[in-house]
């Protein structure tokens, strides 16, 4: 008799929800103010307040408060153990905790989620990176043999670490790998305690910008695309599909913003998350490393289901259905809603090499803004003249002869060749590949810009 | 025959409130009285351990083992059997909470079951990882607990036997001691020469403590006529201190020890987040990056288990020092 009671109990705690009709609908989001990808889902909205223009106001809405919280998380799993807790209705995240994020919850019995939009993506994986102490002797991802590398295990950076050393003559085995959160391994390269440290953007670029870091590798040759995406849990996105529109509205808009005055908004975007605007500016400027487009494209997918065969294969997680998963739905909708062609940036991919070729350098001058230069001995005499006045740089830009990425120009290898001509490079064997072949010489900022210093 | 009631040397260790009372116990106690056993017992306690389950444990016949193991089970066997069925108990209310689903405010609808949990044990106790986390982390413990036994029992005497030593120490110990471990990761990595001893440091630091203050607190509580009594005897401030203030001290050492124990373990998950390869905070951390709940119970009981029988014995190896304590009372 207790048990049937004890089960009676139970049934009815159940069977307790909420109201058919609430007047108060809670929108919860979970985002990650130091992970740059996901801020066209995350802190611009949040503080442009762009899903508050959006969410719908009429029909069955009519009578709505929206009452809307953001909480801020450094990654995704976190995210998506409140997400589990029903505490948080959408999630914005990497790749690699998207897939940890939807395969946990497929594991539950009635629990579910989807994936409704992406936020942004490099095509070929930049913004992952792994990185040395400054004062290191690895210049090439070959020297890592017996070393040991920290990564924060589960997030892109990780699964791009995996890879590469799949792809390198290394493997798994041959170096020590450890797990440390971005932070926590940011600190111990800056101490020079690690021998290198794969890290998913801002940190990489944080890491070189701050002079405690030098990328050695970059994600682009592992060549499997980085992105980002939005989860809503499934229960909240059928109740209320109108407020995932929406909220897909918000990022289309966010994006827009970005495109609109890149340096304004990587200004703003400073003050929100506190990580440098020369840093930001490196992700969303144009020929930076993000292309902000919330479309999913059956590349994603493809991309995403590797992703879950490397963490199958190294942490065991559960599998994955994509179809259930993955929707296009909502983010269809919000490209109808707002009138534009969603067909037409689906079938767009930004391929850095060929999109940022021919794009002028860059130097941005504390007072007065950006200025761009299109050859590099312009742009070197332009920082030498600057610098004989004594004018404060913020940073300058350069881009990546063999692939196209926007570098600073501190930490770029120049060469130059006989010829007076000048080329840049991430890393320093491609750079003495060239070298040797132009007949030329590798130097690095400091020098290149010495030999156009004003005379007088 | 453990001394029963035995207030200080049982419980005392889960504050320092249980403490003071061993020593108001023991103040009380006629004063001719403890000169009698203080005398004794600093020489006794290290050369003969007094303690009944030390003493003559390996001239016992086989027979009278038998007959002390089944004293040993009598004595102890109601209470055995009544914590054996409350962790039982626990266990099945656990495992009917995720059967039903249960979620009346608090929610087990996802959350491992005893049996999920039990699996994804015994999975690790086949895999030879799982002993190098938790070798690993005993040796981090190991390590930064004795450090912070050493240290903090000649801090705790020297504070309390030296007003300037006080003065001079006391703020560090107040400032430092409200700051949780986590928040020194960054430091601790920053300023120690490698990984491990910044995760040495954490440990230390969670167990210093409250071995400092309780060290502090049980020679303060000395009484002062003791002191006198032994002076007027002609003794020496380092015979005082050996055979005197020390035995005086210990049970309330004793007491910090074991708190340090227990600090020192839930520090070493907040160190274990730097080294991100071995130990079982490590363990536990890594299983959240992944939302493994089973492996984060798993993680969690080891640690509670391998806390509880760290603890243990620390008290198990106090106990000889205070055999005197018994007798007094």
């Amino acid at each position: 008799m207790k048990y049937r009671s004890l089960l009676l109990g139970l049934g009815l705690a159940l069977t307790v929800s909420v109201p058919a009709y609430a007047k108060t609908i809670d929108i919860a989001i979970g985002h990650q103010s130091m992970c740059t990808d996901t801020y066209m889902a995350g802190i611009v909205v949040k503080e442009l307040e762009l899903l508050e223009k959006h969410l719908p106001t009429g029909g069955d809405y009519a009578d709505v408060t929206y009452n809307i919280s953001w909480s801020d998380y450094t990654s995704g799993g976190p995210i998506t153990n409140q997400m589990l807790a029903n505490k948080l209705n959408i999630g914005v995240m990497g790749d690699y905790p998207l897939i940890v994020n939807g395969a946990k919850f497929q594991e539950t019995e009635s629990l579910r989620t989807l994936y409704v939009a992406g936020t942004g993506y490099n095509l070929k994986g930049s913004g992952n990176a792994v990185v040395v102490p400054v004062a290191s002797d690895i210049y090439s991802f070959d020297d890592l043999k017996g070393k040991a590398v920290s990564t924060p295990v589960g997030s892109a950076a990780w699964g791009m670490l995996l890879k590469a050393l799949q792809d390198s003559d290394i493997g798994v085995e041959q170096v020590s790998l450890k797990n440390q959160s971005p932070a926590v391994g940011a600190a111990n390269i800056a101490a020079g305690k690690i021998d290198a440290h794969a890290d998913f953007c801002p940190w990489s670029e944080l890491m070189e910008f701050r002079g405690t870091g030098r990328k050695i590798y970059d994600g682009s040759e592992a060549g499997v695309p980085y992105l980002h995406g939005v989860v809503v849990r499934e229960d909240f996105a059928k109740e209320y599909p109108e407020v995932v529109t929406a909220f897909v509205k918000a990022i289309i808009d966010a994006g827009a913003w970005i495109k609109a005055d890149p340096m304004k908004a990587v200004e703003q975007m400073e003050k929100w998350t506190g990580v440098e605007k020369e840093v930001l500016y490196i992700y969303f400027s144009k020929g930076g490393h993000l292309t902000l487009d919330p479309t999913i494209k059956d590349e994603w997918v493809e991309a995403l289901k590797f992703d879950h065969t490397v963490l199958a294969h190294e942490q065991a997680i559960p599998p994955l259905d994509f179809e259930a998963w993955i929707t296009e739905d909502f983010v269809k909708a919000a490209y109808a809603e707002m009138g534009h062609d969603y067909a037409a940036d689906k079938a767009s991919l930004v391929d850095p090499v060929a999109a940022n070729s021919g794009l002028p350098n860059e130097i941005w001058h504390a007072r007065d803004g950006i200025s761009t230069f299109g050859t590099l001995p312009e742009f070197l005499k332009a920082v030498a003249e600057l610098e004989a006045t004594g004018a404060k740089l913020n940073a300058t830009y350069v881009y990546d002869k063999e692939t196209g990425l926007k570098l600073f120009g501190k930490t770029a290898f120049f060469v130059h060749t006989p010829d007076g001509g000048y080329e840049t490079f991430l890393r320093k064997p491609e750079a003495d590949a060239y070298a040797a072949e132009a007949g030329g010489e590798v130097i690095d900022m400091a020098a290149a810009v010495a030999t156009f210093a004003p005379t007088e | 025959m453990p001394a029963p009631a035995g207030v200080p040397r049982q419980h005392n260790a889960d504050s320092s409130q249980g403490n003071r009372s061993a020593m108001s116990v023991k103040a009380r106690a006629s004063e001719l009285e403890i000169l009698e056993t203080a005398e004794i017992s600093a020489g006794e306690a290290r050369a003969v351990p007094s303690a009944p389950f030390e003493a003559g444990g390996p001239r016992r016949s086989l027979p009278s083992l038998a007959t002390h193991a089944l004293g040993l089970l009598q004595s102890h066997g109601p209470s055995f059997t009544v914590s054996l069925g409350a962790l039982l108990a626990g266990l099945v209310l656990w495992h009917l909470a995720t059967l039903y689903k249960f979620n009346f405010y608090i929610d087990f609808e996802n959350t491992p079951s005893p049996v999920q949990v039990g699996k994804s044990f015994l999975g690790h106790l086949s895999t030879q990882d799982f002993y190098i986390h938790i070798g690993v982390s005993m040796q981090r413990i190991v390590t930064g607990y004795l450090l912070a036994a050493g240290l903090g029992i000649t801090v705790g005497v020297a504070m309390a036997r030296s007003r300037i030593a006080r003065a001079a120490i006391y703020p560090y110990i107040e400032v430092l001691r409200p700051i949780p471990a986590v928040a020194w990761i960054p430091l601790a990595i920053l300023m120690w020469p490698t990984e491990e001893s910044s995760i040495i440091y954490i440990t230390f630091l969670g167990a210093l403590f409250p071995v400092v203050l309780n060290t502090l607190h049980g020679v303060e509580q000395t009484p002062e006529v003791l002191v006198r009594a032994a002076r007027s005897l002609g003794a020496t401030r380092l015979q005082i201190l050996w055979h005197v203030i020390l035995p005086a001290a210990l049970p309330s050492i004793a007491a910090g020890l074991a708190i340090g124990m227990g600090v020192s373990w839930f520090s070493l998950l907040a160190g274990e987040i730097i080294s991100g390869q071995y130990g079982i905070g490590y363990f536990t951390w890594n299983a959240y990056s992944l939302i493994n709940y089973p492996d984060i119970v798993v993680g969690m009981l080891i640690i509670g288990g391998l806390g509880t029988l760290s603890t243990y014995a620390v008290r198990l190896f106090m106990r000889p020092f205070l055999g005197w304590q018994r007798r007094a009372r």
